[in-house]
């Protein structure tokens, strides 16, 4: 943080404490909402993990038993796989489209606005009305519009969601569709300001296309690409709305992720107290992977 | 090719375009570009053309991809069955509430963090960039038990908006984009308003927000996306079918049972408002998105 | 328009509508502390116009009897996912509707009212069924009220059975009395119409419930206790074999609709709009004519199919529960409601008798003019036999379709109804939905396996905790 230098003119202590009550008085209202829908919320999940909860009020201390019973459930080896399986595939089919997107969209000279346009379109699509407009996609059956289309190029109709083996990388399909837009524009602006004088000092160097990608425009936005890789994993992980619109975590358990059996624990099977703790599981992984960024970052950074 | 001549940016410039592999290599990227577009554009464009079919067409086998039939009126039809209406007005008091919080004190945070620094203020912007990183997985019962049972004053915001708003209060992006806004604006306006007599506050109003124009709209327009994408929380919260916003109404409908072209509609309802928000800002939009990069 | 003039009309949009929401946030409290508030669930929602309109009737009625009851209609129903979180913050309707099968559960959470006294008092407890009772019964009081009960039959949709040939010379289709028969019945239907011949609801536990008529018909027993001890016992071969059932609908006999992940109303849907034959309810469902336009002529229905153990049928139902925070006042005010708008209350004397048959009579009327299907009334729970029968004669002599589509779904001699299973039976639902998904989306799937660890899951992960 940077301190300017005119700040020394007011620098009397009467003053100081008055602009500091004053200061603290504006930036009050930010910190009473922060702890009580932030932070505050994170510590009681922590500490009411080790509570047994009726109605949602915590009565008697219980160790770790919560935990215990979250992780002999049969379920939670397949929801924590599931989970991984999310992000495997998230990187499988998400991650590259938004940075080949966004390389060749700042290559082309026609039709710039329309494609961004059309890639960035579905991430202002509500999430409900997104996963529901692809349950339509996927119906199986001759109904089903892929199907359809699959139909009209001559090939038999496919079961999508109902193949188990499909469900997550088609659960993923939906959220490239309506998240790619948002890492493309990411990307679009790290490679719009990348100077151009190193392209062309590159040419001089007789720099190939290829060559040129290699050593100007992937350092340039490998920064991004780093925090995308890491926001990707935070994101995915997490996943619930989408499956429980689209499969509500079937077939057979197939597409149910941590969050979306902690949602179950919290609303649907009378057991919060489970939710808090396969809350506070993932909560853990997920700080694991943050730190393992900020180290990675603080090294690339040396 | 004029359009390569004035090409001067990214890999490719006009001197490149003089190869002819180089042309044809462009027209195949862009091709695939075209085809990319067009298959993210399609789930729309199925869904307004569908809105128009019959519900026979819906049925029918073998079925059709794009209508046969054509029946406007459904639409009007539709919007007064469902109300769509009272989700609308629902929806828009919820954003407008949101902007608020969103603007006025995550704004008022990102200013004095940014501009008053007032001892102390530093571990407060520390607590909040963190609480960016962190996964939101272990706050869902406790955010649930604290709108039910507010520890202050112990009252519930069940049934109203205001877990919603306040949840906007407490946006750390929102905060470090306030803040790196602010960071960027000269100091000597503030210096000059201080000399004048103005105090903070005034100078936050007078000054500050005027001057802030392009960041109070970025963050007006991506709350007012996010509003109309919200749905975890008003869908329970909300309890009152009079109070439910757009999404909510949506995954209700899915759970009521409904013929698929009346189905079809309603989220073609739930899109325009966001259609039309996005013509219109298109290019705030990108530009706020691509502040996103901030890093922590 | 101005940058400037934009934002300040954006700020004062914003102030208004955040002072328009606080006060739309609040509770409402009226002045007028002589009122007595309540609020009705399962108020018929828009998608359900006439049974709308009807409610609104009822309320002027009432309003006219009864001007100091002040009535919200609250269109919550029950669902599993958001029950709790109304229940635990106090936001139930005073009175409330629940499957049959949530009420035990419902009752030990502490989330509706005694009303033993209320009962006592009005002179209901003697004439109510005392079987139905029980499941609403916590240390000898009464926590609920079930409106009606029924047993499930095998719906037929007359028009895919007549175009596959399987009707007689009166355009009765020809029943399937047995499970195999179903399954035959179905394959004819599926290859002669191309339109699926069974559809089976596998999502939101509704395949664990239509499931417990095979699986009992086939000999399962789910559970038995031991002491304090409740045990799964469903790994066994019979169970197996009901799920092998499942299977095979799908896999040999093709009979099924592509897409298995269906719920109730878009089984209901695909029933309705010719595209499947048959499915298992509790008589002609409201939806299938009002939400889903179906002619009231194409409905059939007929009792259970048998299994190897014989014809066993589901007794389910809804629940009438109240509030557990409603104040004595505002429960008499419900069984006003009940009493004026709803007609519920045991019929005793001569009189009302007469008013009850009459009432029976208009709704009825109003039914049939609403294009509903009515044959028969349902069962209530009033133990009033010589009232029931002249009921049921009412019903069969206005019955609006042809009598012999239905006939045989009345004569149940042979049909054992039983009760939904006793312990944590929605979480059975839900673990046989994941069997039932999983061989039906998954040819290889071994029915064996799936039982038996479905019968662990149980054990472990309910049974074990359950008090």
């Amino acid at each position: 943080m940077k301190t300017k230098p005119n700040k020394s003119l007011k620098k009397s202590g009467l003053g100081l404490i008055r602009r500091n009550s004053t200061a603290w008085l504006l930036l009050l209202p930010s910190v009473l909402l922060f702890y009580f829908f932030v932070w505050r919320p994170i510590g009681i999940g922590f500490m009411y993990s080790f509570f047994k909860l009726q109605n949602y009020v915590p009565t008697q201390f219980v160790g770790f038993d919560n935990y215990r019973e979250v992780v002999t459930d049969m379920l939670f080896v397949k929801t924590l796989t599931n989970s991984f399986k999310y992000v495997l595939w998230s990187f499988v089919i998400g991650f590259v489209p938004p940075i080949l997107f966004a390389v060749m969209i700042n290559e082309i000279v026609h039709m710039n606005g329309f494609i961004k346009f059309s890639i960035y379109f579905p991430q202002i699509v509500p999430v409900v009305a997104a996963a529901l407009i692809w349950y339509f996609l996927y119906l199986p059956g001759e109904s089903g519009v892929l199907n359809i289309l699959l139909g009209k190029l001559g090939l038999p109709a496919n079961d999508w969601l109902q193949n188990a083996n499909q469900t997550i990388p088609l659960i993923i399909i939906m959220m490239t569709w309506q998240g790619c837009g948002g890492s493309m524009i990411l990307y679009l602006a790290s490679l719009q300001g990348i100077n151009q004088e190193l392209y062309e000092a590159a040419k001089m160097d007789g720099a190939g296309v290829i060559r040129r990608f290699e050593c100007v425009t992937f350092p340039a936005i490998f920064p991004i690409v780093l925090l995308q890789f890491v926001r990707q994993i935070i994101g995915v992980f997490q996943v619930m709305i989408e499956p429980m619109t689209l499969t509500d975590g079937g077939p057979n358990n197939a597409s149910v992720s941590l969050n979306l059996q902690g949602f179950k624990y919290a609303f649907q099977n009378f057991q919060p107290e489970r939710a808090l703790a396969l809350g506070v599981i993932t909560f853990i992984i997920l700080i694991v992977v943050t730190c393992f960024y900020f180290r990675l970052q603080k090294k690339l950074g040396e | 090719m004029k359009a390569f001549e004035n090409k001067d940016t990214g890999i490719l410039t006009s001197l490149d375009f003089k190869l002819k592999r180089v042309r044809i290599g462009y027209w195949i990227m862009f091709g695939v570009l075209l085809a990319i577009s067009l298959s993210f554009l399609f789930p729309a464009v199925w869904i307004i053309l569908s809105s128009f079919k019959d519900v026979k067409e819906f049925l029918s086998t073998p079925p059709t991809l794009f209508p046969h039939s054509f029946h406007p009126e459904k639409v009007i039809k539709v919007w007064s069955k469902m109300n769509i209406s009272r989700s609308y007005l629902n929806t828009l008091i919820v954003s407008a509430g949101d902007m608020f919080f969103a603007i006025v004190v995550n704004g008022l945070a990102g200013y004095v963090i940014s501009r008053l620094k007032p001892k102390g203020a530093n571990l407060v912007f520390l607590l909040v960039l963190w609480s960016m990183m962190l996964p939101s997985s272990v706050s869902l019962v406790p955010l649930f038990m604290t709108f039910m049972d507010f520890p202050v004053g112990h009252f519930s915001m069940m049934n109203s908006y205001w877990p919603m708003w306040l949840c906007k209060g407490a946006n750390a992006f929102n905060v470090l984009l306030f803040k790196s806004f602010f960071d960027s604006i000269s100091i000597s306006y503030i210096e000059a308003a201080r000399i004048d007599g103005c105090t903070d506050l005034g100078i936050f109003g007078r000054i500050i927000l005027p001057l802030s124009k392009p960041v109070v709209t970025t963050v007006a327009i991506f709350s007012f996306n996010a509003t109309w994408g919200e749905f975890l929380w008003p869908y329970l919260v909300l309890k009152d079918k009079a109070l439910y916003t757009v999404p909510v109404q949506i995954f209700r409908m899915k759970s009521a049972g409904f013929m698929m072209d009346e189905y079809v509609i309603v989220l073609l309802f739930a899109m325009i408002p966001l259609l039309i928000m996005f013509l219109l800002f298109q290019k705030q939009i990108m530009h706020g998105v691509s502040l996103g990069g901030i890093k922590g | 328009m101005n940058k400037n003039k934009l934002s300040v009309v954006l700020a004062a949009v914003m102030f208004a509508a955040s002072l328009a929401g606080c006060g739309g946030g609040k509770q409402a409290e009226t002045a007028d502390s002589d009122k007595v508030e309540i609020s009705i669930g399962e108020w018929p929602s828009e998608n359900r116009p006439i049974e709308q309109e009807k409610y609104e009737g009822y309320l002027k009625t009432m309003q006219e009897k009864y001007p100091d009851i002040e009535i919200t209609p609250d269109e919550w129903a029950y669902d599993v996912q958001t029950f709790l979180p109304k229940a635990s913050s106090g936001q139930l309707p005073t009175m409330y509707t629940c499957y049959l099968t949530e009420t035990k559960k419902i009752i030990n959470a502490g989330y509706s009212a005694d009303i033993t006294g209320i009962l006592d008092e009005l002179g209901y407890s003697e004439y109510l069924n005392k079987d139905i009772m029980a499941l609403c019964e916590k240390d000898g009081k009464y926590y609920g009220l079930p409106q009606d009960y029924y047993k499930m039959g095998l719906a037929c949709n007359v028009e895919l059975f007549k175009q596959a040939g399987l009707v007689d010379e009166n355009g009765v289709p020809k029943f399937p009395q047995t499970w195999e028969e179903v399954a035959e019945t179905a394959q004819i239907i599926k290859e002669k119409t191309g339109q699926p011949g069974f559809v089976l609801p596998t999502i939101n536990n509704c395949g664990g419930w239509h499931f417990m008529n095979i699986a009992w018909s086939y000999g399962v027993e789910f559970m038995k206790q031991d002491g304090a001890k409740w045990i799964a016992t469903f790994d066994t071969p019979e169970c197996v074999e009901a799920l092998q059932f499942v299977k095979d609908l799908k896999w040999k006999y093709n009979a099924l609709p592509d897409n298995t992940l269906i719920d109730n109303p878009e089984m209901q849907k695909l029933f309705a709009v010719d595209q499947g034959a048959m499915y298992m309810t509790i008589g002609a469902d409201v939806a299938l004519t009002e939400t889903y336009g179906m002619p009231t002529d194409r409905f059939s229905f007929t009792k259970i199919p048998a299994g190897p153990k014989g014809r066993y049928s589901l007794m389910g139902g809804k629940t009438r529960m109240f509030s557990p925070n409603a104040t004595q006042e505002q429960l008499d005010a419900c069984f006003k409601w009940l009493d004026v708008a709803l007609n519920f209350k045991p019929a005793l004397t001569e009189e009302e008798q007469q008013a009850y048959i009459e009432k029976t009579k208009t709704d009825l009327q109003t039914n049939i003019d609403q294009g509903y299907i009515v044959y028969d009334a349902s069962t209530g729970i009033w133990e009033l036999p010589g009232l029931s029968d002249e009921v049921r004669e009412l019903a069969k002599g206005m019955a609006n379709v042809d009598y012999r589509l239905v006939e045989t779904s009345l004569d149940d001699s042979d049909v054992i109804v039983k009760p939904e299973e006793p312990m944590n039976c929605q979480d059975l639902y839900s673990i046989l939905d994941s069997c039932i998904q999983a061989v039906l989306t998954d040819e290889n799937a071994d029915p064996a396996q799936l039982i038996k660890e479905a019968n662990a899951a149980f054990q472990k992960n309910y049974l074990d905790k359950a008090e």
